[in-house]
């Protein structure tokens, strides 16, 4: 910004973005896997998601590390997800953050989304790619356990109804929330010193 | 009862942990955190260990046990067992409504609607197999909703930073997860503000098709992201004036003594998974050595 000088914090501020982004979207993952449960974690609406992606293209990895962390607790500890899966399971939650941050930072978009450009990139990488791997890890890691423990959901469950409610679900509060999310704040994150400029610094 | 009686008698003193509150005398707050951290690893493997009803019922009644022996007030986190409890249900229903397990028994067999260009559609198919399969993760889920719960109510923020650095965890990596948990419990205050608020202006969350209704709680978004924000600037303020920094070695300020509770704990929680594992993998082996065991020590 001309004019102003931005005071760069080496790390402290990328830990707490972590760690205070992952309380936030902890509360609201807790809040769709307890009003509308699929099977255990998973929530046919899951309004987390569109901070998730928001905080992608905002803090770059550091908002995926706030996913991880929030799907952890809200989706995975209250959601019913034993510890031993919640492990690995709950980075699909860090894949949708990581792939918009990735298609943001990589191709220069503006989290303000005034192009089509932007756009663009917003509908590919954070509704359509984002959510397809994210919902395709989060079915399939539900199915596959550590050897002697049981999976959460059985293979004949993976697709339907585990894989189509998390993937329609999730497009749905994307496309609708998300944007008013990055339109109304990104102007004012970015005068922040939390905002990535790349997907680490 | 006098009145000299009535008055000696001093109220029950409560602490909060991650949630909610629990008397201060609660056995389980003077656990190690390793301990607690261990009783919840292994409950929660032994739930899904098994496939067997009788033992998750067990794991069911051992957990709600643990929370009764912990003197946690029933009445402050009965809301919260409500709604997890809701949760599982919707779990039972979401699964025999939508999931196709083939049984020996078919109770009730109905397309809602088909595509035949795709050959897929909405096939409601419950079997015997389905009902065992939406009650088994019922229970299970209940099992995991009781012990997170007593985990979250006896567990403090440095309660969670000692067990993670001791299990080697960097400390940015322990830092992150317990500010995490320390900040659910300030979010889950504000969604509830913001939402009040809301509705004393007039916005009804539950009236209007999905998309309105998203719409709405997108609004709800502004100030949360702005307060978490504002947050995350101030507490970077507060730990850098206190010198936190990830490189630099600090050793940990808080020490946990290892007391008689805490073998008595691991020992019965490591059992558990050990009869649990042996059940379910080998349980003539388990059985010729209960058998053993009772031929030593005869009941009778």
């Amino acid at each position: 910004m001309a004019g102003e000088e931005r005071i760069e914090y080496p790390m402290t501020p990328r830990i707490v973005t972590a760690g205070v982004g992952g309380g936030l979207i902890a509360v609201l993952a807790a809040f769709g896997v307890m009003t509308v449960p699929v099977v255990p974690g998973v929530a046919g609406i899951y309004p987390a998601i569109a901070f998730i992606v928001a905080f992608g293209a905002w803090f770059g990895i550091w908002g995926a590390i706030a996913a991880y962390i929030g799907c952890f607790i809200g989706a995975g500890i209250v959601g019913g997800v034993p510890l031993a899966i919640n492990v690995y399971w709950s980075l699909a939650d860090f894949w949708e953050a990581l792939i918009p941050a990735i298609g943001f930072k990589l191709f220069k978009a503006d989290p303000e989304l005034k192009n089509k450009k932007d756009w663009a990139i917003f509908w590919v990488f954070g509704v359509f790619l984002g959510n397809l791997i994210g919902a395709a890890w989060g079915s399939t890691t539900l199915a596959i356990a550590p050897p002697g423990v049981k999976p959460v959901i059985p293979w004949s469950a993976v697709f339907w109804p585990t894989f189509v409610f998390w993937f329609v679900g999730n497009i749905l509060v994307t496309a609708i929330v998300s944007p008013l999310l990055l339109i109304g704040l990104s102007k004012y994150i970015k005068r922040t010193s939390v905002y990535c400029e790349g997907l680490i610094k | 009862m006098n009145n000299a009686e009535t008055l000696s008698i001093e109220p029950k003193k409560y602490v909060r942990g991650y949630f909610f509150y629990t008397t201060e005398d609660s056995p389980a707050r003077r656990l190690n955190p390793l301990v607690k951290l261990f009783i919840v690893i292994s409950i929660s493997i032994s739930a899904f260990l098994t496939d067997r009803f009788e033992i998750i019922l067990s794991l069911l009644a051992v957990t709600v046990l643990l929370v009764i022996l912990s003197r946690i007030p029933l009445s402050m986190v009965k809301k919260f067992i409500l709604a997890l409890s809701g949760m599982a249900t919707g779990i039972f229903i979401i699964n025999l409504f939508f999931s196709h397990y083939t049984g020996s028994k078919v109770y009730f067999d109905f397309w809602v609607f088909y595509i035949p260009y795709v050959n897929w559609g909405w096939r409601i198919y419950i079997t015997d197999a389905t009902l065992w399969w939406a009650s088994l993760l019922f229970v299970r889920t209940m099992v995991m909703v009781w012990i997170s719960l007593w985990f979250l109510v006896v567990t403090r923020d440095r309660d969670i930073l000692y067990a993670l650095r001791r299990l080697g965890f960097p400390r940015g990596a322990a830092f992150a997860f317990a500010l995490s948990l320390r900040s659910v419990s300030m979010f889950y205050e504000d969604f509830v503000t913001v939402m009040e608020a809301m509705k004393s202006k007039g916005v009804s969350f539950s009236e209007g098709g999905i998309i309105t209704r998203l719409k709405k709680y997108g609004r709800m978004a502004f100030p949360m992201v702005l307060l978490a924000v504002r947050r995350i600037e101030e507490f970077t303020r507060a730990i850098e004036a206190r010198g936190f920094s990830i490189k630099c070695k600090r050793k940990l300020y808080n020490k946990y003594a290892w007391s008689k509770l805490d073998s008595l704990s691991m020992l019965t929680f490591g059992l558990i998974l050990i009869i649990v594992f042996l059940y379910q993998y080998y349980p003539l082996f388990l059985m010729s050595f209960l058998g053993r065991l009772l031929g030593v020590f005869p009941l009778g």
